[in-house]
């Protein structure tokens, strides 16, 4: 999306919030005051209110913290590589851990280098329910099963060390 | 981003299987807000600083190591030189009593070195730093992680031989005190010519004075990786093949470093310094700097045509490490500690690499005559000789020279030693045996080369 599009949809945004905002003081504001008020002094200050509160953060301001959160929460890809000698179920059991902790596979590749099994999995780990750690336990469980190597790399190091 | 199955493997290969690691993850602190009036007060600042600033080093180290897969092997401390830092009125037994509280300091944030009780007297000595300088080998003798460095030449002064002559005694006294562990005290001293101030690699780190506040600094190594892609040439592949092999391996080893450097930094909340892309050879097998030289196609290390393999080795290193990284510095190049590498020592103990080959070879590559056994009845005049043998190499080249020597006391050429863990085991070899003593005890300074005259 270019920047322009992006703010354009971003002030789309300000808006629904804007309407949100107006909805929830006019329902505070309503229950607490409605009684012992005139309705268009009521409506006055509700208008007032989601006035300001519209112009704390300018629209400029909403479109830079909306792409900085969305650089956190951006994906966070580690490397799986699976080696060693082939049998049934590698890849059925890797993928089934994978799986239970939420980690969403985004590329695979499979090779037989010098006799051996590469299993290479780029896996999504920004919304794993466990940490890189624990899920590496649970990798040596299947990789003393089934007498493998099986390492956990954060995507960086392959970066560097292969891209300028 | 797709990585391809090979880069992937290539990578593993490298950390599993050929001793690719970050030797050391180094901490340089700036302890000149820690002076205070009297010298207890002050170890206390320094202890404190210390643990302020790097006791999560150990833990953090892991932590990024576990993240990308690859091993950091040391974690270290390097200070401000504490001869500027201790300066006052004091003698070596009060100096001894500070230098343990900050050796106490490293054991308990889990650090196994701390380098710092360093001088820089390449011009002059003045009379805390000749206390000083008396102190060390005791300091050494009676603490476990402290390394000693001592600057006693630089390109821009010249030679200062009285220091020289004092480093030989220091040397000399440093293995007496510590006769029963195999001298250990002289593999924490470290004598220098044109000392860089960011160097991580121990015995020789320190924080210099131009230094900021607290930096991390980060000594990458990988001779095992180099050696397999030199192994792997064709015989007759020739120079430039074998350059730009080495030149390759350099750069990813150096990028490598990089990345974890800064994530360490980042964690513990300090700035990135330098990356020292050194091969620093282990004693582990495969870890070998000779198994490079041999690998180019030497029988064994230590023949002729070794100083030009080296130096050949040396240059792609820094040229790899140099298109890697904007900020390449302390060694950066090979180290050649015999005792630490099993190939080298063993051609040194069969004859093979003699001293004045090692002295040859260190004109080309990044340190000097480094983790050398001689016979324990070397005197201290003619360890002065050597000494000022190496460093004038360094003061001529515009380049950093050290020594460290081991004159284990008793042993006699051919006897062994071993001192365990990464200082690996040696056997004694021969020195020359006729004297220098008028030589080196003429006193003063050698003059500074023509060559300093830059300005």
């Amino acid at each position: 999306m270019g920047i322009i599009t992006e703010k354009i949809y971003f002030r789309k945004q300000i808006m629904d919030i804007k309407n949100k905002i107006e909805n929830s003081v006019k329902a505070v504001i309503n229950e607490e005051l409605a009684a012992s008020i005139h309705p268009d002094r009521l409506s006055s200050i509700i208008d007032k209110i989601t006035d300001k509160l519209s112009h704390v953060v300018k629209p400029d301001e909403l479109v830079l913290l909306n792409l900085k959160a969305k650089e956190q929460i951006a994906s966070e890809m580690a490397v799986v590589s699976v080696i060693g000698e082939d049998s049934v179920g590698i890849v059925a059991d890797v993928t089934r851990i994978l799986a239970e902790n939420s980690a969403n596979i985004e590329g695979m590749s499979q090779a037989i280098v010098s006799g051996y099994f590469a299993l290479i999995l780029t896996i999504n780990v920004a919304g794993m329910n466990i940490s890189i750690d624990d899920l590496q336990v649970e990798m040596d469980q299947v990789a003393e099963k089934k007498n493998l190597k099986i390492y956990i790399q954060h995507e960086n190091i392959f970066k560097t060390m292969n891209r300028i | 981003m797709n990585f391809d199955v090979s880069e992937i493997l290539e990578t593993i290969k490298m950390s599993a299987l050929e001793n690719l690691d970050v030797r050391t993850v180094t901490a340089g602190i700036s302890l000149f807000d820690c002076t205070t009036g009297s010298i207890d007060s002050t170890a206390k600042k320094i202890r404190e600083k210390i643990l302020k600033n790097a006791s999560r080093i150990v833990p953090v180290a892991d932590k990024i190591a576990k993240r990308y897969g690859v091993k950091i092997v040391n974690k270290r401390v390097s200070l401000t030189p504490l001869s500027l830092i201790l300066a006052g009125d004091y003698g070596v037994e009060e100096l001894i009593k500070a230098a343990q509280i900050i050796d106490e300091t490293g054991r308990e944030i889990g650090i196994d070195f701390i380098g710092g009780y360093s001088a820089l007297v390449h011009k002059g000595i003045t009379p805390f730093e000749s206390v000083f300088i008396d102190s060390i080998p005791h300091v050494l003798a009676s603490t476990d992680r402290l390394c000693s460095s001592v600057n006693v030449a630089t390109t821009k002064s010249g030679i200062n031989m009285d220091a020289v002559l004092r480093m030989g005694h220091a040397v000399k006294k440093a293995a007496e005190l510590t006769a029963d562990r195999q001298a250990i005290g002289c593999a924490k001293l470290v004598v220098f010519a044109n000392i860089p101030e960011d160097n991580p690699f121990m015995a020789g780190a320190l924080h210099g004075p131009g230094e900021g506040d607290c930096t991390i600094n980060v000594g990458v190594s990988g001779p095992g990786v180099v050696h397999k892609a030199v192994k792997d040439l064709p015989l007759d592949a020739d120079f430039e093949v074998l350059a730009e092999t080495v030149k390759k391996v350099a750069f990813k080893i150096t990028r490598m470093g990089e990345l974890v450097g800064r994530e360490v930094a980042k964690e513990l909340g300090m700035s990135f310094g330098i990356l020292d892309l050194s091969l620093a050879p282990t004693p582990a097998i495969g870890d070998s700097v000779a198994d490079i030289l041999e690998a180019m196609g030497l029988e064994v290390c230590g023949t002729h045509g070794t100083t030009a393999a080296l130096a050949l080795l040396n240059d792609a290193v820094k040229k790899g490490g140099a298109f890697a990284s904007s900020f390449v510095g302390g060694l950066s190049g090979a180290f050649i500690p015999v005792s630490e590498d099993t190939t080298m020592e063993q051609r040194a103990a069969d004859g093979h690499l003699t001293f004045d080959k090692l002295e040859a070879m260190t004109a080309v590559c990044s340190v000097g005559l480094d983790m050398i056994a001689i016979p324990g009845d070397t005197s201290a005049e003619t360890i002065a000789a050597i000494i000022a043998d190496e460093i004038s190499i360094g003061v001529i080249n515009s380049k950093t020279t050290a020594v460290r020597l081991l004159p284990v006391p008793g042993k006699k050429v051919g006897d062994e030693i071993n001192m365990g863990g990464l200082l690996g085991r040696a056997r004694i070899i021969p020195v020359h045996t006729k004297s220098a003593e008028i030589f080196v005890k003429r006193g003063g300074r050698i003059p500074a080369p023509i060559q300093s005259m830059k300005n």
